[in-house]
């Protein structure tokens, strides 16, 4: 299941660390895999249904 | 010449557009027997990196309006003892455009990483992709360009007919029959207009939108999802759009 997230609450991604860091939040929620741009602000999550994301923002989709 | 009910006496059509599109060999670096291992930490530099240039651009029999996309790749095998996940952070011209990580990858498979994020792209960006992960290496790249939202020079046009090769093509043999996702989708819509293995289509007459124009694809246009995904033993993917070889139809003079 996708879930999408406008501007959302994580970690600073201009840095690797912060991107394991992402990563392994989001790992503990259960994510498959996931993707966050940089011109949209937006991450995108791949993982089972009734995922609790709450605390990344506001799901648009998903 | 028949006469268009809303004009003043101009014809109502003009005359047909028949289009061929080629595309080069594509741009894709074999390493298997040396692979590159990839870094725990976040690496510097990137190992993936392409200058766009003329060599990757499809070449028009004719041009019509369109803009360029580009897709990178990148792919290799997992060679440590469990499944574990590959990071990467991808750049346009040095500037940060997405990070993320994929599927976990079993011990021994190979992964596969596309990465349809470069719209709009014109000759002389660099394209470019850090990766980073426990135990992983890394074996091929590539990069694709291809068109997408082409539009005709009228609103409306007759008799469109649509031609595309949707082989697989970035790794050679070992991409066929698991490469792609597909994708040609009607103008504003996502929807496809046939199975991705067949190769021509047909509409009695078409709207040129302004923003999707007569045919849009849907990797690296309106879907610009990166992807790195266990791909097996012996096979890579490479998420792709089906390369259009041919657009013919006949405008018409009609106003909308």
């Amino acid at each position: 299941m996708d879930y999408r997230i406008k501007n959302p609450t994580i970690p600073d991604q201009s840095t690797g660390n912060g991107v394991m860091a992402l990563d392994a939040q989001l790992r503990a929620k259960g994510a498959e895999g996931w993707g966050y741009s940089f011109a949209d602000d937006t991450l995108a999550v791949i993982g089972p249904p009734d995922m609790d994301l709450s605390q990344f923002g506001v799901v648009e989709d998903g | 010449m028949a006469r268009s009910p809303n004009c003043t006496g101009a014809p109502l059509f003009k005359g047909r557009v028949d289009v061929t599109i080629s595309y080069p060999d594509p741009d894709c670096e074999k390493f298997d027997d040396n692979p590159l291992a990839l870094p725990s930490s976040e690496p510097t530099d990137a190992q993936v990196s392409y200058t766009v240039a003329s060599k990757h651009m499809p070449v028009w029999s004719h041009e019509l309006n369109h803009v360029k996309t580009a897709v990178l790749y990148a792919a290799g095998r997992n060679n440590s003892a469990s499944s574990a996940k590959v990071y990467y952070r991808v750049l346009k011209n040095g500037a940060n455009v997405a990070t993320g990580s994929g599927n976990s990858i079993p011990a021994g498979y190979l992964y596969s990483g596309s990465f349809p994020l470069f719209f709009d792209v014109q000759s002389g960006d660099v394209l470019s992709c850090k990766l980073w992960a426990e135990g992983f290496d890394l074996r091929r790249t590539g990069v694709y360009v291809y068109p997408t939202r082409i539009k005709a020079g009228t609103p409306i046009v007759a008799d469109f007919s649509l031609e595309w090769n949707a082989q697989g093509f970035m790794y050679g043999e070992q991409t066929a029959g698991m490469f792609s996702y597909w994708a040609c989708c009607p103008s504003i819509s996502n929807t496809p207009i046939a199975e991705y293995y067949n190769a021509f289509a047909k509409w009695l007459a078409r709207y040129s939108h302004p923003q999707w124009g007569l045919i849009s694809t849907w990797v690296g246009d309106q879907d610009k999802g990166a992807t790195i995904s266990a791909s097996g033993a012996t096979t890579y993917h490479a998420f792709q759009s089906p390369r259009i070889t041919r657009i013919s139809y006949t405008p018409l003079n009609l106003r909308v």
